[in-house]
């Protein structure tokens, strides 16, 4: 905890800010110098009205037509400079934020699942969209800002100091005091910046809920408590939202303010000097006029750090996402060798000690399995549920990496393999399927996404699903809602499998239907899975005895070990727990034939 | 730009008129908070309070130094370092009271938002990716809720005008009355904008809901993304939303900057012009020069603000353009029930008896069918006629797409049927489809777990459980048997993703949480697909307990679990195709016979091919 505290001090974090804005160095001091200009063009403007009161008073027509003729160029100019601040500004902020956000998504897809997975989509989302933009476009305004104030600070106090040092000495102290008085307040609103943020995130997660769950709480008449969980939520942000909007308020009105405070510095004390016969009334005017250009500048600039508390909260947003752990991703090296039957005995999948356990706890999932099977042969993992089978499968996908232990193909040690490469070898076909937003053919072509049209309807006719896909109403470009939502449970099986069979893998892992959906689609999707398998190396957990019953090699396991391994023969002779489980299922599909018959 | 100009007069003050109905729309909201807000406008007078003082602190202190009267400098510091103590103050409270409503509106619209979205029917409710409703809520009730600022602004700006014409007047009526006329000039300029900006701040919006959707599939998908290597083809994707998001969002830069610079170059094109004539005058010795300065110094004075409002009302279009998404779901039709709930208004009673006379559920002549996005029809129940008595249990099988989903759903009043009426206990079930939900406990095949713990999840909605009503629960469904191996059992958080669970066990979890309302009439929809054949074998138990004194209709695949069934409906193609026990339907109607082959047959099919592997 501390540590992750230190790690994201805010000192440390606006380092982090400030590199997210040195690519745009340039572009700052452009921006920066057109406010420059805007500034000078309109003190040019005010002087013009003084061009303008003279040339009447000395009764010079000619002056009063070239005042007016330069008034017009000035207001011309200036519409020209916002226009191109307007443009650099926007560009600016929204190719940067971009950038920002791309990098974060591109990081994201190299963090590991399990860190990923404690996150709530809501959360994720909100630090992508939210926080990146807040975070970047603070630091781009601040240091735009930060460069404009200061400029115009240098050119006033050579100007100013010329007039009168004390004065300007004062002024200086007056709207530099009352910033430097509030930055104690930073560690507040930092606190409840970050509550806010946190707050913000979850509200949204719990709408996501309520609609993504929006079944469940129509059918157990949830939406009560689903309206007055987001409304405690709500509630309980707004309720952080008014304390920092109180500093908000706060502080925006000493901003507005403030200015008045040296006005009257000036005027009190200014007028004191002359009525000492130490200064001009004039020169005192004069200093009031230009001091007005000062003191707002001062005040932002000594004001920088409290108002870049809330970039500096939603960076810190940022960055905890850039942190997260990555996948190890192997050099990238250590290709496949083509083996040529000198190591066949190296050839296909060796795990050794495979040891896993989540980050977060400290109970073993997988506990020191060791196994092999070598290619182009069936390996089943039979056991009680829970007994880690699951698991299994994410260490071949290395969505989880080995706590300890290492895990081989053809002789090349698993982990030093790109990942990239490595699941380009795999398909998964998992119990639960995945669809996406989109097109039957999108989701089919996902699966390799080089393939052509023909070779598309070919995996899904493989996979027993063309004549449904051509029955919807669209064909192949019928969409398919959320999660395939218009799809029955045995369709959207089914389009995985052809999305694994226009992948064709060397290795295909399949989380096997305990028992499938209906029972057209069993028939449809066994045979689907038993053509996809052909020729490949599987691993699969299993449920059926046929499937079990034919397997190169069973696995049982039982709380994360392998208890009992080999052939179906082997196991019977043994006599263990797969006997036991084997003589259950078997008097249970037993049953199942009495019936039909 | 020609379009707009384009624009008939009628049509500009129809939209104005659209415009302010929609505003008042959203400051409805504020009636709550009148009195904050009521405080917060008088207290913009403090602002032009203070604007008045500043512009009169010069005068005085002129006029006292030219008399070098110390003690008047004095005097006057002193009042305005009062004056600057209670102007921050006040000034605070209204900058609160301001941010106050905005937070307020923001949070009661988007909890009635939310509480609208809840009380859609279901199919509404899937016809649009989730994002985009969260994007509604997220997004769009802020955007809106930033109209209110708008009223603060607009009232100072109003009150400038006012005091500077008073003031003006008091020189000049002619030249106040000329200043004057310039501000609808400016106001009328910024109106020709307004639908401009309005279309594409609804467009901005309506893209960040699209990116929210990409990142959503996104994250929800990373698993299979992974796998596929996909994640560059949706980091494309993003990049490519984003890339015509920030377009428009550049567009409307653009306009609303051009817009404010046209406004800013008429008042300078105006105030040269009077400058000219006026200095004219004065060159003819019509007028003096001190006219001359303090007349200027005041048409500035009551155009900027005429310029300020105009920027406040362009504002608000960004903030109509939001709320018009709002809008559209808030006139969304609701379901007929759920109007009392979203009303807080008194729990809808059940309002049924278990009757033992009547049948507990009776449907006549139910016909629904599926309207897609592009307009097709697909036919799903045809004239559908069944019904079940207490301590009966019904099966329902079919081939894939005969409709057993979409009846279980109409039985368990998830989706309305198109024509039929069903009987709830005897009693009709017109429209109040919650009131049918409330005796029936509905088990899909993949049931949404919040994120919270197991116990949350499982009592959710039900106060006042006991530990032994859960425990009795979470046992019927065969879910303690893994609950117990958690090292947290019940409180275990669940997370997003349920990772650490598995298909079998969150379907157990489900069954549990119907199991604890206790109603009459349970329905399940596959929901015991993916567990194991022991689980799967005591679940079966389980259901025979649960069938004594309730209706039940199971929707499975195992001819063991379907042929214990009181009854079987057989359906093919919407229609219920026979009727019967299982003995009999096996002599009777050939497609069960077939069914149970297939389920049978598949195991030697498979066979067959492992053989050959």
């Amino acid at each position: 905890m501390h540590e992750e505290e230190h790690r994201y001090s805010p000192y440390r974090v606006i380092v982090r800010l400030l590199r997210l804005g040195k690519p745009y160095l340039v572009l700052y001091i452009l921006i920066a110098v057109a406010i420059l200009v805007e500034v000078g063009l309109s003190i040019a403007y005010a002087n013009t009205f003084q061009l303008i009161v003279s040339g009447v008073v000395s009764d010079e027509y000619p002056a009063l037509v070239r005042s007016i003729l330069i008034m017009s160029v000035i207001v011309v100019s200036m519409s020209a400079v916002f226009m191109a601040r307007g443009y650099l500004g926007a560009r600016l902020d929204n190719d940067s934020r971009l950038k920002l956000q791309d990098e974060m998504l591109r990081k994201v897809s190299r963090v590991r699942l399990d860190s990923l997975d404690k996150l709530h989509t809501s959360d994720k989302i909100a630090r992508i969209l939210e926080s990146a933009s807040i975070a970047q476009a603070g630091i781009n305004n601040r240091l735009i800002g930060f460069i404009a104030d200061a400029a115009k600070v240098v050119a006033l106090l050579v100007y100013l100091s010329s007039l009168s040092a004390r004065l300007t000495a004062g002024s200086i102290i007056v709207s530099a005091l009352i910033p430097l008085m509030l930055l104690p307040i930073s560690r507040y609103s930092r606190r409840w910046f970050d509550q806010q943020n946190r707050l913000s995130a979850e509200k949204d997660g719990i709408v996501q809920e309520a609609v993504q769950g929006g079944e469940v709480v129509r059918s157990y008449r949830l939406q009560k408590d689903m309206n007055e969980r987001f409304a405690n939520k709500v509630s309980e942000f707004v309720r952080v939202r008014l304390r920092t909007l109180s500093i908000e308020s706060f502080t925006g009105s000493l901003t507005a303010i403030v200015p008045f405070l040296s006005v009257v510095y000036i005027l009190g004390y200014g007028g004191l000097l002359v009525s000492r016969n130490e200064m001009e009334v004039g020169a005192v005017a004069a200093f009031l006029a230009a001091s007005n250009l000062l003191t707002g500048p001062i005040y932002n600039l000594f004001g920088t750090w409290n108002a870049l508390q809330w970039s500096i909260s939603q960076a810190k947003r940022v960055f905890e996402l850039m942190d997260l752990p990555e996948e190890p991703s192997g050099s990238g090296v250590a290709e496949e060798p083509k083996h040529d039957g000198v190591n066949l005995e190296s050839a296909g999948f060796r795990m050794e000690k495979v040891v896993f356990r989540y980050s977060d706890e400290d109970l073993d999932v997988v506990r020191g399995v060791s196994l092999s099977l070598e290619e182009g042969r069936i390996a089943a993992i039979v056991g009680p549920s829970g007994s880690g089978k699951s698991t299994m499968l994410k260490l071949f996908m290395k969505d989880y990496e080995p706590s300890s232990g290492r895990i081989w193909w053809n002789g090349i040690d698993c982990s030093l393999m790109d990942n990239k490469q490595w699941r380009k070898k795999l398909a998964l076909v998992s119990q639960t399927p995945f669809l996406f937003h989109g097109t039957v053919y999108d989701n089919i072509h996902y699966g390799n996404r080089e393939a052509s049209e023909l070779e598309v309807i070919e995996a899904a006719k493989m996979a027993n699903i063309h004549d449904v896909i051509m029955r919807l109403p669209d064909g192949y470009h019928t969409r398919i809602g959320e999660r395939g939502a218009t799809l029955s449970g045995g369709e959207r099986q089914r389009i995985t499998i052809a999305r694994a069979f226009l992948r064709n893998p060397d290795i295909l892992l399949l989380d096997e239907p305990t028992s499938a959906l209906d029972n057209e689609n069993q028939a449809a999707i066994q045979q689907a899975i038993n053509r996809l398998m052909k020729g490949k190396t599987c691993v699969i957990v299993a449920h059926r005895l046929s499937t079990i019953i034919h397997a190169d090699k069973i696995i049982f396991m039982k709380d994360g070990a392998v208890v009992e391994a080999g052939t179906h023969e082997e196991l019977m002779l043994l006599g263990g727990h797969y006997y036991e489980m084997y003589q259950m299922n078997r008097t249970n599909e037993q049953s199942e034939w009495e019936v039909a018959t | 730009m020609s379009q707009v100009s384009r624009v008939s007069k009628s049509r500009l003050q129809r939209r104005m008129n659209d415009d302010l109905t929609r505003f008042f729309q959203v400051m409805g909201y504020a009636k709550k908070y009148r009195w904050a807000l009521a405080i917060g406008l008088l207290l913009v007078s403090v602002e032009i309070f203070f604007e008045l003082y500043v512009a009169n602190a010069q005068k005085i202190f002129i006029d006292n130094t030219n008399e070098k009267n110390a003690d008047a400098i004095t005097q006057f510091v002193q009042q305005s370092l009062l004056v600057i103590a209670a102007v921050i103050v006040l000034l605070a409270a209204q900058l609160m009271l301001k941010g106050l409503i905005q937070q307020f509106i923001n949070r009661d619209m988007s909890v009635h938002l939310l509480g609208r979205i809840n009380a859609l029917p279901l199919k509404r409710l899937q016809s649009m990716h989730s994002a985009d409703w969260v994007s509604r809520v997220a997004r769009d009730v802020p955007e809106s809720a930033s109209i209110s600022l708008a009223l603060f602004d607009l009232s100072r700006d109003i009150l400038l005008i006012l005091f500077s014409f008073i003031y003006l007047s008091s020189y000049n009526i002619y030249l106040a009355a000329v200043a004057l006329l310039s501000g609808p000039l400016i106001f009328m300029i910024g109106r020709l904008f307004d639908g401009k900006i309005r279309t594409l701040s609804e467009g901005i919006q309506k893209r960040e809901a699209d990116v929210r959707e990409t990142l959503q599939e996104y994250f929800q998908g990373t698993a299979v993304i992974r796998s596929y290597g996909l994640s560059s083809l949706f980091e494309q994707e993003f990049h490519e939303k984003r890339r015509l998001q920030n377009k428009d969002l550049l567009k409307r830069e653009m306009i609303t900057t051009s817009m404010y610079q046209l406004m800013d170059f008429i008042i300078n094109g105006i105030i040269i012009f009077v400058i000219y004539f006026v200095c004219l005058a004065v060159l003819r010795g019509e007028l003096t020069v001190g006219t001359v300065l303090a007349f200027l110094y005041l048409l500035i004075r009551i155009q900027v603000p005429f310029s300020n409002i105009s920027r406040t009302l362009s504002h608000v279009q960004q903030g109509l353009g939001a709320s018009d998404r709002v809008q559209a779901v808030m006139c969304m039709e609701e379901e007929p029930s759920a109007k009392a709930m979203t009303d807080g208004l008194a729990k809808p009673s059940t309002g049924y008896e278990a009757n033992r006379e009547e049948a507990a559920l009776r449907l006549e002549d139910i016909s629904f069918c599926y309207r897609s996005g592009e307009g097709h029809e697909t036919a799903v129940l045809h004239h559908i006629r069944f019904a079940i008595r207490l301590n009966e249990t019904v099966a329902i099988v079919g081939m894939s797409g005969s409709g057993k989903s979409t009846l279980a759903k109409i039985c368990s009043g998830l989706l309305e049927p198109d024509s039929g009426s069903i009987y709830a206990h005897g009693k009709q079930v017109t429209g109040r489809l919650d009131n049918l939900r409330s005796t029936i406990g509905y088990v899909p095949q993949s049931s949404f777990m919040f994120s919270g713990s197991i116990r949350d999840n499982i009592t959710i909605g039900l106060p006042g459980i006991t530990e032994e009503q859960l425990n009795n629960a979470l046992t019927i469904a065969g879910a303690h048997f893994f609950i117990d191996k958690l090292p947290n059992g019940v409180e275990t958080q669940l997370s997003e993703a349920s990772s650490k669970l598995s298909g079998g066990e969150i379907q157990r979890l489900a069954i549990a949480r119907a199991v604890l309302r206790e109603t009459p009439i349970l329905i399940l929809d596959e929901s015991t697909s993916a567990v194991d054949n022991e689980m799967e074998r005591y679940l079966e138990n389980s259901l025979r307990l649960l069938a004594n004194d309730r209706a039940l209709i199971i929707i499975a695949h195992r001819m063991s679990t379907v042929r214990h069934a009181d009854r079987i409906i057989v359906m093919d193609q919407g229609k219920i195709l026979a009727t019967g026990t299982h003995e009999h339907l096996l002599r009777a109607c050939e497609l069960y016979a077939k069914l149970c082959r297939n389920d049978i047959g598949s195991q030697d099919d498979n066979l067959a091919v492992s053989q050959q592997v």
